[in-house]
């Protein structure tokens, strides 16, 4: 399992942003897969199936975060909420220097937390994991229509407060 | 200039073929601009998440939890057994009396002397916390035949 760490880490940290909580849910997340090993259907790649149970981990600690009313702050993407899709901008950031520079890094992860938990998760799962509409409608239980509308949302509002921050 | 549902559903491979086509005939320069505006959001998510994951040891907690689960589960096992719970505890000193106990149900069983029976069995062990299991099953559709060991006090003194 421990070569799926840094993916599954990945996944969890965009769906729940802080660190620890992300390291939280990939540990409870490992554990369940540890524990339910027998229930693992061979026909299943391992990684997806390992993959669903982080995601549904994820989608728990953030309803359980709603449900305790720990507000996430969304001033910052509601201040980016304008009219018109995601601008023909380019930001001009340098992926690679993303991935060595932490400074850049938080960056664009102040601006991913910035938005709503459920703009989070679409933007996550279709960035990251590359799941489909239908897939991402299955997992978060909503319609095509809503993903489709929460993935245009979160990426202009993402877009709009990257062009803040640089 | 496609509309913003069409050129998210472009963008993301959710169109049919034919759909795709039209949409890319339609396609302006700003078009493509919001597309490589899209690509590079995409890419600098991917890196930045990645880079913050390297950072993250996830593994060493599991680990530990699971050790925490492996020793409170050993301690209630010791517990039920002091308790008097019934067991078979054949007190076997050592390995090498559940292997001879083994060995004799193999005889028993497979006979493989001149003359005797051939029927053939498989053996199989199961561990568990301070027990080990020999499952004899033969070719007959009989039910298996199952020998438990188990660990005694004087064997962890």
């Amino acid at each position: 399992m421990q070569r799926y760490q840094r993916r599954i880490f990945a996944v969890a940290l965009g769906m729940v942003h802080d660190p620890d909580e992300a390291r939280d849910v990939c540990q409870e997340a490992f554990l369940k897969v540890y524990r339910n090993l027998d229930r693992f259907e061979g026909g299943a790649r391992f990684f997806t199936w390992l993959y669903r149970i982080v995601v549904n981990v994820a989608i728990d600690h953030l309803r359980k975060k709603r449900g305790e009313q720990v507000a996430f702050d969304d001033t910052q993407a509601q201040a980016a909420a304008e009219e018109g899709g995601v601008a023909p901008i380019r930001l001009g950031l340098d992926p690679q220097r993303a991935l060595a520079d932490k400074e850049l890094r938080q960056r664009i992860l102040k601006a991913l937390t910035a938005l709503s938990p459920d703009h989070r998760a679409v933007l996550i799962l279709r960035e990251v994991e590359g799941l489909s509409y239908q897939e991402m409608a299955d997992e978060l239980g909503c319609a095509i229509g809503t993903v489709m509308s929460r993935l245009f949302h979160a990426r202009r509002k993402m877009q709009k407060m990257l062009e803040r921050s640089t | 200039m496609v509309s913003d549902e069409e050129l998210q559903r472009y963008f993301d491979g959710e169109l049919s073929e034919a759909e795709a086509r039209s949409v890319e005939a339609q396609l302006t320069d700003i078009d493509r601009a919001r597309l490589k505006a899209l690509e590079e959001m995409r890419a600098l998510l991917n890196a930045a998440l990645d880079g913050e994951a390297a950072e993250v040891d996830v593994w060493s907690g599991v680990e530990a939890k699971l050790k925490e689960e492996r020793a409170e589960a050993t301690r209630r096992w010791r517990e039920r057994r002091r308790g008097g719970r019934r067991s078979l505890g054949l007190g076997l000193k050592s390995m090498a009396g559940f292997a001879a106990a083994m060995a004799a149900a193999f005889f028993v069983i497979v006979q493989p002397w001149p003359g005797g029976s051939r029927n053939d069995c498989s053996i199989e062990t199961l561990e568990t916390e301070g027990a080990i299991a020999a499952i004899f099953n033969d070719d007959d559709d009989n039910a298996p035949t199952v020998i438990w060991s188990e660990e005694t006090e004087e064997e962890e003194n």
